[in-house]
C-alpha cells in the first residue's frame, strides 16, 4: 500500500510534475524579485501567478509537434522521453518518508549516482539526433561538463557512504547529527556538482541561451521541449531529494506523514537556494568551469572524503 | 512491484504528454518547419563541423579518474573489508588528476 | 458529452495560450530598444506571462519591431513559418504599420503584406505602455 503510495504520490510521479510546475515557476518568481520585478502574476493575482507553470504546460500541449522530416523521426521523439526517465529514476531508490519508498534496494545510493550520471548521455545522444549546428555545441559542452563534475560528485557520495552505508533508508537513522555539519566539504561538493549537472546558473553552459540559441533543446517545441528541458528540473527533483536526504537529516525529526511533509520541505529549501543562484552569479566560461572542477573542487571532495574517514575512525 | 508501477505511468504520462499535441493541435506544415532551426536563416553548410577539441584532454582524464574512483566504490560495497585499498586507489587518482590538470592549461 | 470534453479542452488551450506568449528574439530594428524595455524592471511584461525564448520552434507570439525592409522581409517570414501552429504577430511602430519615416520609399514593406498581424501599435517609437496595451489585446482576442 505505501509503495503503491510512494510510486503515484509522492516522492513518485504527482510530485514529480507537481515539483516541475512550481519550481519553474518559482525560478521565474525568485529571478524576478531579485531583479526589482514581480515575475508571472496576472495569470492568478489571489496565488502570485502560481498557475504559470500550468498555463505554460497547456501552451505546449496544445501547440504543434513539429518533428522534422530530415531527422530520424523516431529517435528524435523517443530521446526526450529518455532523458526525462533518466533524470527521474534515481527517485525510485529515495524514500521520501521512512516507509515510503518505491524500490527498496540495500545499494541504492550507488544506484542513484550511476542512473544521475546515465542522464548526459541520453542528452548528448539528444543533441546528435537533432542534428543542428547549436545542438552539436550544446552536446559538446554537455559532455565536458559532466568531465567537470562526474568525479566531485562521485567521491562526495562516496565520503556520505562511508559515513551513513549504501542504504538510503537507513541513512537517516545513521544521522546523530545532519550530515551536512558532519561533513560540510562533502556537502559543498555535491552542491556544486548537482548544479552542475542541471545547469543552473554559473554552470549553465550547455543551454546557454545568449550564445547557443538553447543548445541541446534548440530544436523541440511542444511537449518535447517540456519532457526535454524538464528533465533538468527533474533531475533538480533527484538531487534536492538525495540532498535532504543525506545532508539535512531528511524526515528526522518526525516520521509518518509529518516526517514526509519535512522531507519535502528541506528539499525545497535547498531547490530554492539552486533557483536563487540564477539571480546572483554570471555565466562562466567552459574553460573556468572545468578549471573549477578538476583544481579546487576535486580538492573539496578527496578532502571530504579523508573527513569522513576521520568520523569512522573517531566514532569506531 | 511498486517499481514496476513507478515505471509503467512514468512511462505512460510521458506518452500521453507527446500525443496530445498529435491529437489537440492544430497542424500546418511549411517547408521552414521541416529543416533544422538556424536563428531565423534558411539553413545553409554542412551542420556536422569541426569542433574545438583543446579541452578534450579533460574529458580522457575524468574517463580515466572515474573508472578508478567507480571501481573503488564498487569494491567497497561488496567488501567493506577492502576500505583502505578503496581509499589509497582514489587518492592516488585524485591527486594524479589535480596534477595533471595543472599541466594542461 | 464529447461535446462538452471538447469545449473544455479549447477553454484550457485558449487559458494556456493567453497567458503564455513567448515571443522568439527577432530585432529588425530600433523599437527594439523599447522592447528590451518591456521586459526591464519598470514595465516587467512577465507579469501577464510573455517570456522571450531564444528559439522560434518554442515561441508563439512574433513581435515586428520596426522597419521591415525588403531583405529583412524575407526572415520575418521564415520566422513566422518556423514557429509552431497557435501563433500571433503582433506589428509595433509607425514604420511596421505604413513606412513612419521610410514612408515610399523602395526598399520598405508594411508588415501586414509579409505576415497576418494580429495586433498594431503606433508610435515611434512606441511606449512599452502601449506594446502591453497590444500583448493585452492579443489576450483578449483569445
Amino acid at each position: 500500500m505505501s509503495g503503491l503510495a510512494a510510486a503515484l504520490l509522492y516522492p513518485g510521479i504527482t510530485a514529480i510534475f507537481a515539483y516541475l510546475l512550481v519550481a519553474i515557476w518559482l525560478e521565474r518568481k525568485l529571478a524576478a524579485k531579485v531583479q526589482w520585478r514581480y515575475g508571472p502574476l496576472y495569470v492568478s493575482r489571489w496565488l502570485g501567478g502560481l498557475l504559470q507553470g500550468l498555463a505554460d504546460a497547456l501552451k505546449l500541449i496544445f501547440s504543434e509537434l513539429v518533428v522534422p522530416s530530415y531527422t530520424n523521426k523516431a529517435l528524435f521523439t523517443a530521446l526526450p522521453l529518455v532523458v526525462f526517465l533518466a533524470d527521474a529514476l534515481p527517485v525510485m531508490f529515495i524514500p521520501g518518508a521512512p516507509d515510503l519508498v518505491i524500490y527498496r534496494s540495500h545499494y541504492g545510493l550507488a544506484y542513484v549516482l550511476v542512473i544521475l550520471l546515465l542522464a548526459t548521455p541520453a542528452i548528448v545522444a539528444m543533441a546528435w539526433v537533432e542534428a543542428d549546428k547549436f545542438t552539436y555545441i550544446g552536446a559538446l559542452r554537455e559532455i565536458l561538463m559532466e568531465a567537470a563534475y562526474e568525479v566531485p560528485l562521485a567521491l562526495s557520495l562516496f565520503a556520505m557512504i562511508i559515513l551513513y552505508g549504501p542504504d538510503p533508508v537507513q541513512a537517516v537513522e545513521a544521522q546523530s547529527i545532519p550530515g551536512i555539519l558532519a561533513n560540510p566539504l562533502a556537502f559543498f561538493a555535491f552542491f556544486v556538482s548537482a548544479a552542475m549537472a542541471t545547469s543552473r546558473f554559473p554552470f549553465e553552459i550547455p543551454d546557454a541561451d545568449t550564445e547557443i540559441v538553447f543548445g541541446p533543446y534548440t530544436e523541440y517545441g511542444s511537449t518535447l521541449l517540456l519532457a526535454s528541458f524538464g528533465a533538468n528540473y527533474v533531475a533538480l527533483y533527484s538531487f534536492s531529494l538525495l540532498g535532504a536526504l543525506l545532508f539535512l537529516g531528511g524526515w528526522a525529526p518526525f516520521g509518518g506523514l509529518l516526517g514526509a511533509a519535512v522531507m519535502l520541505a528541506k528539499a525545497m529549501l535547498l531547490t530554492i537556494v539552486w533557483l536563487i543562484l540564477r539571480a546572483i552569479y554570471p555565466r562562466l566560461r567552459i574553460d573556468q568551469a572545468l578549471r573549477l572542477g578538476w583544481g579546487s573542487l576535486l580538492a573539496i571532495s578527496a578532502a571530504s572524503v579523508a573527513v569522513s574517514v576521520v568520523w569512522r575512525l573517531w566514532l569506531g | 512491484m511498486a517499481w514496476l508501477i513507478f515505471l509503467l505511468a512514468l512511462t505512460a504520462s510521458l506518452i500521453a504528454l507527446l500525443m496530445a499535441p498529435r491529437l489537440l493541435a492544430p497542424r500546418r506544415l511549411t517547408r521552414a518547419k521541416e529543416v533544422r532551426f538556424e536563428a531565423g536563416n534558411p539553413p545553409y553548410g554542412k551542420a556536422r563541423r569541426r569542433m574545438v577539441m583543446q579541452y578534450l584532454g579533460y574529458v580522457y582524464l575524468a574517463m580515466a579518474t572515474e573508472s578508478i574512483v567507480g571501481a573503488s566504490i564498487a569494491l567497497y560495497l561488496i567488501d567493506a573489508k577492502v576500505l583502505w585499498a578503496a581509499l589509497v586507489a582514489v587518492a592516488a587518482a585524485a591527486a594524479t588528476a589535480y596534477v595533471a590538470a595543472r599541466g594542461h592549461d | 458529452m464529447i461535446r462538452k470534453v471538447e469545449g473544455l479542452l479549447r477553454l484550457a488551450a485558449k487559458w494556456g495560450t493567453k497567458w503564455s506568449l513567448w515571443p522568439p528574439h527577432l530585432v529588425t530594428a530600433c523599437c527594439g530598444v523599447e522592447l528590451a524595455h518591456t521586459f526591464g524592471p519598470a514595465y516587467d511584461a512577465e507579469r501577464f506571462g510573455v517570456l522571450p525564448m531564444p528559439s522560434a520552434r518554442h515561441s508563439n507570439l512574433l513581435i515586428i519591431e520596426g522597419t521591415i525592409t525588403m531583405k529583412m522581409a524575407k526572415f520575418v517570414k521564415w520566422v513566422y513559418e518556423q514557429m509552431p501552429e497557435p501563433k500571433f504577430v503582433i506589428a509595433m511602430g509607425a514604420c511596421a504599420i505604413k513606412g513612419g519615416v521610410f514612408y515610399g520609399s523602395y526598399h520598405m514593406v508594411p508588415a501586414s503584406n509579409v505576415v497576418p498581424v494580429d495586433a498594431y501599435v503606433s508610435g515611434c517609437p512606441p511606449t512599452p505602455e502601449a506594446l502591453l496595451k497590444a500583448i493585452e489585446e492579443v489576450q483578449k482576442r483569445l
